[in-house]
């Protein structure tokens, strides 16, 4: 068991920097997602913790050591690929002892060990088949089985989920929760699907172009979205965006859209000062904005499509020429064309600096 | 707006801070393909300096002396009205065989693609005479065709087409085309392997679509099949024109360069102004013309094909980086708003109904193709099959019976005889024995010997090195010396054979096994570790990264992950490499002159230069013990052999 600390690290492929001095502090035992569009340089950076890559600038520290220059092997790590690579010319039971055998242990240690990982994934039956006789799933637990078997300090996943189809990944994303609660291990996720580290994750980290843009525990990635990017990215549907004229008005901060005017309380921005000509971007998700409430705050427009979900309706609404997204209770659903009105609640609003996208 | 700004924030971190960490040097991948480059700088490299060399000397014969002339043997050959004429039977007999080989291989291979009961033997059996030696094809066909005995004859007069046999390889015009239509009968299958392995990755559901759309069949193979094609058909193109331009077995056992000088094209020039002549200067000088024409046209190929692959690849590790942009409120949406349902549709035209125009009627055009399958079927069965059984029928036939006259095909009575005599040659008395016939379980155990080693060195270097090129392709260094490598596989092998003979000469390597195997190895290692870096460019890069995490070293990671991985590769780069090696006949020739280390193809050449009636049918039985090794392997592993292939040659 670890904590494990990026300093500063940086990884740079020839003229592409794929990861820009990323900064995070994982405690011992802690189940850290890194979440990001494609392409933003997760699995760079779990290359880096892993050994596989060495960093262009910067530092990773496990516990107390600096791994930085260490190979794989001498780092005490396991990792699950997204494609799992499974050996393809071993059966399940020789996939997940190679390590072992790798480390040269007892061979009643490895058949204990082994016999102990197969328990907890539940891969008994399964031991003297090969990959290729096994469906996605069982592929994905025996992957995860390889890399615990070990006892790791640190398991590092890159996107375990992703080649699974809906309903396993949700049933899988349950058992890997529970494995790691049970294990203690440090954990590295990558995924991009936002659902899937919000459920997993006691801290998210999210990523863009290599950059590190928020770190901090779901929930409050989500409610309070660093930034511009980190709100459009984080939750489904996307956050509707508004830019605003800010004015103030008896002490509290008076947005204008369009033709309507909502007041948020004077907390809701820690400070107005320098921003330029008062202009701002105001964000409210679609599950805040509901219709037929009596919310404090509303816009007004004109339905243009219902989209029904099941537990819920989406209407997207036009806003003085702007699409906004809402929802409403199904049983009450307006038909296309009525003028319905959005309300929301102040603290579920979020402005935006237009120049940085910072939060305000 | 924001959407500028977006890309700024974050930036601003204390990077100076940080000191880089200095870039290593990652070296591993050179040194696994260090062993390889040595051998094919030894091998090639050296010998290329030394005919170069040599071509700019004169060298007398009986003194060895070299006397240092400059460019005087180019400068000699080039004008001579024979050096150009060759040069343009050379470009002539290319050109005709490569069209043809295209065309024929093309149809091949649509066939083969075909769905149809027998599909899979067919699909072995065309690769028959492609796995035969072409020293046994020449044998044969020179046989079929010749003016007194042949089989063409013997055809023409049963049927009473002909009143007395013609001498097909008596007029020059003639005995060129019919060693062009050999040498594509020979070659034909390679292309079919080719192009069956392309269409076989051709996306199903493209015809689907073009069938939607309405397109006939040979439209939808002009507009999907062709361009989906293209890159292979590129690659088919230019290999084969250069293994066109090197031709040179079927000359010698066919036509010898006659009648007259009708058929002497380069290749045969070189070998004979340096070998028959031993006027070894100006064989060098032509023979290092042919190399630079080789490498021309290799560079034409390289740069063609290369820049294709690199692009694709750019295109491919080109990602967005930009994410959606949140203030992106859909313009589309937007503008639609309010527009009235089915207002789109109406803005499409509607379309008169649509029918293909057909001068048949639907059923007859089925039992037209049907009955069209059949027989190109057919065709390719008899066309694959018939003359290598023709060989085998020979071969059983007593010597007296192969050259009655006036010729007929109807065989006399079979006797395993022939079989005899080459096989247990001192039990057979009765005065016809002939030293050839004696020599021929010699050959065939050299033949094995040094394909057997040959593989052996060559899977082991060619593996090691093909992976080295297929993870390093981001190294500047991996990536010029497998230009190098490439280009070299274009070399012509008869520039090597002189400084081998020259050098073997002197390091006393003539006619020993030995020799063979270090000359066999310029032919074929380029090779290897072209088709093994194919091979290795499918395999996923995790499955050894999975190993290193589960603490092997990365040459533990070779040993215990990848090679096994990769043992489809393995075998079917080593029946290649067995193949090539087995079926080689001008190395062998030059560089072997006993039965201590004559392969097979040579011991048949043998056969010819004797010219004994009674030595016939001992040579076809000699022949066909030749063809069988091969054809069974081709006949096993011809799943193998695609596969292979298609993994070499189409990712470049
Ligand atoms: N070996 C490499 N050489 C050069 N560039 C690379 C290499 N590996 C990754 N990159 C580049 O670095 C950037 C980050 O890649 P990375 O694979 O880390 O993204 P990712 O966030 O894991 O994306 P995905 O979600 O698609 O897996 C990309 O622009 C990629 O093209
Ligand atoms: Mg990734």
């Amino acid at each position: 068991m670890a904590s494990v600390t990026l300093q500063q690290m940086s990884k740079q492929f020839g003229v592409v920097r794929a990861v820009n001095a990323l900064d995070i502090a994982i405690a011992d035992g802690e189940f850290l997602t890194l979440l990001g569009p494609s392409g933003c340089g997760k699995s760079t950076a779990l290359a880096c913790i892993a050994g596989l890559e060495r960093p262009s600038a910067g530092a990773i520290v496990f516990g107390e050591k600096d791994v930085t220059e260490l190979a794989p092997h001498e780092r005490n790590i396991a990792l699950v690929f997204q494609d799992f690579a499974l050996y393809p010319h071993m059966s399940v039971r020789e996939n997940i002892s190679f390590g072992l055998r790798q480390q040269r242990l007892d061979g009643a240690v490895i058949s204990k060990q082994v016999a102990a990982a197969a328990d907890m994934l539940d891969l008994g039956a399964l031991l003297d088949r090969r990959p290729s006789e096994l469906s996605g799933g069982q592929r994905q637990r025996v992957a995860v089985g390889r890399a615990v078997v070990r006892n790791p300090a640190v398991l590092l996943m890159d996107e375990p989920l992703s080649n699974l189809d809906a309903g396993l990944r949700i049933k899988t994303r349950t058992e890997i929760k529970r494995l790691q609660r049970e294990l203690g291990t440090t954990t590295v996720f990558v995924t991009h699907d936002q659902e899937e580290a919000m459920v997993l994750s006691d801290r998210v980290a999210v990523m863009r172009t290599g950059e590190l843009q928020q770190v901090g525990p779901p929930m409050e990635v989500y409610r309070r979205p660093a930034n511009l990017f980190v709100a459009g990215f984080i939750g489904s549907p996307a956050m509707n965006f508004f830019e605003v004229e800010l004015g103030r008005r008896d002490g509290r901060v008076a947005c204008t859209f369009g033709g309507q005017t909502v007041e948020l309380p004077a907390e809701a921005a820690s400070s107005l000062d320098g921003l330029n000509n008062g202009r701002a971007v105001l964000g409210v998700r679609p599950t805040d904005l509901l219709a037929g409430t009596s919310a404090p705050l509303r816009l007004h427009g004109e339905v243009f499509l219902v989209e029904p979900i099941g537990p819920v309706c989406y209407v997207d609404v036009d806003v003085d020429g702007h699409a906004v997204k809402g929802v409403c209770e199904p049983d009450h659903a307006p038909t296309p064309g009525d003028r319905i009105a959005l309300s929301f609640a102040p603290g579920r609003a979020h402005l935006f600096e237009p120049a940085t996208g910072r939060r305000l | 707006m924001a959407d500028t700004a977006l890309g700024k924030f974050g930036s601003g971190t204390a990077e100076a801070a940080v000191p880089a960490r200095r870039e290593r040097r990652d070296w591993f991948p050179f040194f696994l393909s260090l062993p390889a480059l040595l051998i094919v700088f030894l091998v090639i490299g050296l010998p290329l300096v030394y005919s170069l060399v040599l071509s700019l000397h004169r060298i007398n014969v009986l003194t060895q002396r070299w006397i240092y002339v400059g460019l005087q043997n180019y400068l000699q050959i080039l004008p001579q009205a024979d050096f150009l004429w060759a040069l343009g039977r050379t470009a002539t007999f290319a050109v005709v065989t490569v069209v043809a080989g295209l065309v024929l291989g093309m149809a091949m291979a649509l066939v083969l693609n075909m769905s149809f009961p027998g599909r899979g033997i067919l699909r072995s059996v065309v690769l028959i005479p492609w796995a035969m030696a072409p020293v046994t094809v020449g044998v044969l066909w020179g046989w079929i065709f010749d003016g007194t005995y042949g089989a063409m004859n013997g055809l023409l007069l049963d049927t009473g087409m002909i009143g007395k046999p013609i001498h097909w390889l008596a007029d020059g015009t003639t005995a060129f085309y019919l060693v062009a239509l050999v040498y594509v009968w020979n070659q034909a299958p390679l292309t079919a392997l080719l192009i069956l392995a392309g269409l076989q990755s051709l996306p199903e559901n493209l015809h689907k679509a073009g069938r939607i759309d309405g397109a006939g069949a040979i439209r939808r193979f002009f507009s999907i099949t062709l361009p989906w094609l293209r890159p292979m058909l590129l690659l088919i193109l230019i290999l084969t024109t250069i293994n066109s331009i090197m031709a040179f077995d079927l000359f010698w056992t066919m036509t010898k360069g006659g009648p007259g000088s009708a058929t002497t094209v380069f290749s045969w020039m070189g070998y004979s102004t340096a070998f028959l002549y031993l006027r070894f200067a100006e064989g060098a000088a032509i023979l290092y013309v042919l190399t630079v024409l080789c490498l021309l046209l290799a560079w034409l190929y390289l740069t063609l094909f290369f820049p294709t692959v690199e692009r694709q690849r750019a295109a491919a590790a080109r990602v967005d980086l930009t994410p959606p942009d949140p203030l992106d409120v859909g313009p589309g949406v937007a503008a639609r708003l309010g527009s009235p349902i089915g207002a789109v549709r109406t803005r499409l035209m509607s379309l008169p109904p649509f029918t293909r125009r057909s001068v048949l009627a639907p059923r007859m055009r089925r039992v037209l193709g049907r009955f069209g399958l059949a027989a190109a079927v057919a065709f390719i069965f008899v066309w694959s099959v018939a003359p290598f059984l023709w060989l085998v029928l020979m071969s059983l036939e007593r010597s007296a019976d192969l050259v009655r006259t006036p010729p007929t095909v109807i065989p006399g009575p079979l006797t395993f005889e022939n079989y005899r005599f080459v096989l247990f040659p001192p039990g057979v008395s009765g005065g016809q024995s002939s030293v050839e016939a004696t020599r021929v379980p010699f050959g065939v155990l050299n033949s094995f010997i040094v394909a057997v080693c040959v593989t052996a060195i060559n899977l082991v270097l060619g593996s090691i090195a093909g992976y080295a090129y297929s993870r390093a392709t981001r190294s500047r260094l991996m990536r010029g010396t497998l230009w190098a490598l490439m280009l070299t596989r274009m070399t012509p092998s008869l520039a090597l054979i002189l400084p081998f003979f020259l050098v073997f000469k002197w390091l006393g390597l003539i006619d020993t096994r030995t020799g063979l195997v270090i000359a066999y190895c310029s032919l074929i290692l380029p090779l290897a570790i072209w088709m093994m870096k194919g091979y290795f460019d499918g395999l996923p890069p995790n499955l050894e990264k999975a190993a290193l995490v589960d603490g092997c070293t990365r040459l533990q990671a070779i040993r215990k992950i990848v090679l096994p991985v990769a043992r489809p590769g393995l075998v079917a780069a080593g029946i290649f490499c067995f193949l090539v090696s087995w079926n080689e006949f001008i190395f062998a020739l030059i560089l072997t002159g006993t039965p201590s280390a004559q392969t097979i193809p040579v011991i048949i050449s043998g056969f010819l230069a004797q010219l004994r009636f009674y030595d016939y049918g001992p040579m076809f039985a000699a022949s066909v013990l030749a063809v069988i090794p091969p054809v069974v392997i081709a006949l096993a592993f011809q799943g193998y052999l695609v596969r292979g292939m298609l993994s070499g040659s189409i990712k470049g």
